[in-house]
């Protein structure tokens, strides 16, 4: 009897330390609120700039304030489509083409783009997010991470349209890290 | 029977883990941070010495200020991530430090931004699986010491974002994003 038990104690055992090298855990909750903040932070900044600033550039040779906004949606659907396995609706397109340079327009595409991948990411499973990909020859990179790395670039491209309101005479929105 | 209930225990044991859903190695946070440390420095070198004290606006922080503020930010965040005071005793309150005292040149600016990445990275390399699972009370809300690794880590990118328009402004191409 103990004999027999012995191997299933040892599958056990390694089922429960599988991740002995996992250092921290995210729950999904945990991810989905971040990425729910990060879209009501996004339009504070969407709210802030009026109509006419939208078409703004700090110097020529950059983006426009909604061409750095449908960047970022346009690669939320990339990492989202990555990570998740589905289809980019948007594969094959510009992202200015995503929507009219208006206020209006880019507001909502934005906000779609938070939408796809919140959608996304609350319909994985555990496994799924800890799945690994190849990225190149060299990186191999789970879902999770992808999804990291999605966050990662809005916070970026947002950061730098703090400089485009302040050039518009506009105080930005506070940071909204919490 | 004893055998049973140490069996249902390590089966609820496996369970509890279950709301686990994304999973970071050691190696792969201090990978993140490695990168975003050689991220920050490529944008401190390509900054010329005399665009340190440039303002877009008058209103807003210098690109050294800009710099230091991610500095005394990656300090706060790890005091408070980690319970321990910073290398020069800052123990949470006081994150505008380095912006007062550092000079606002290229070389002390870079040294000290370097220096609060590397304090931070040595720090989280000395957490255990166990601390960095802990909840603890920051901004009024639960959040785990992980998550303000987190948190540090989204102010940095913020910031660091923000001076690519700096660069721009000053007629510099900033350095490719280095997300990977």
């Amino acid at each position: 009897m103990i004999m027999k038990s012995l191997p299933l104690w040892g599958t056990l055992l390694i089922l429960t330390f599988p991740g002995e090298s996992v250092l921290a855990q995210f729950t999904q909750s945990e991810m989905v609120k971040e990425w729910q903040r990060a879209k009501a932070y996004t339009r504070e900044y969407l709210d802030a700039m009026p109509e006419d600033g939208y078409d703004f550039k700090p110097t020529p040779a950059i983006r426009s304030f909604a061409e750095q906004m449908l960047h970022l949606a346009w690669t939320n659907y990339f990492f989202a489509s990555w990570a998740g396995g589905t289809q980019n609706p948007y594969e094959g397109k510009d992202a200015g083409d995503l929507a009219a340079h208006t206020r209006e327009a880019t507001t909502k595409a934005v906000m779609d783009s938070y939408d796809f991948l919140i959608n996304t990411l609350q319909n994985m499973t555990p496994d799924q997010m800890n799945e690994m990909r190849k990225k190149g020859k060299d990186i191999e990179i789970s879902n999770a991470n992808l999804f990291g790395k999605a966050f990662e670039h809005q916070t970026h491209h947002r950061g730098q349209m703090t400089i485009y309101l302040r050039l518009k005479g506009i105080t930005p929105p506070g940071e909204k890290l919490f | 029977m004893k055998r049973l209930s140490l069996l249902f225990t390590m089966l609820t044991l496996t369970a509890a883990g279950s709301s686990a859903f994304a999973q970071f190695t050691q190696s792969q946070m201090i990978a993140e941070w490695q990168r975003a440390r050689a991220y920050t420095k490529e944008y401190l070198d390509a900054m010329p010495e005399d665009g340190y004290g440039f303002k877009p606006t008058p209103e807003v922080r210098s690109f050294a200020g800009q710099m230091l503020h991610l500095a005394d930010v990656n300090y706060a965040f790890t005091v408070t991530a980690s319970g321990k005071p910073s290398p020069f005793g800052q123990t949470g309150a006081d994150h505008g430090q380095l912006g007062r005292t550092i000079p606002q040149t290229k070389e002390a600016t870079t040294q000290a931004v370097m220096a609060s990445y590397d304090w931070l990275i040595s720090i989280l390399q000395g957490m255990t699986p166990d601390q960095l699972q802990e909840t603890i009370k920051f901004a009024k809300e639960d959040i785990t010491r992980f998550g303000i690794f987190g948190k540090a880590f989204e102010h940095q990118t913020h910031h660091r974002g923000q001076t690519t328009i700096y660069l721009r402004l000053k007629g510099i191409t900033p350095p490719g994003e280095k997300l990977f």
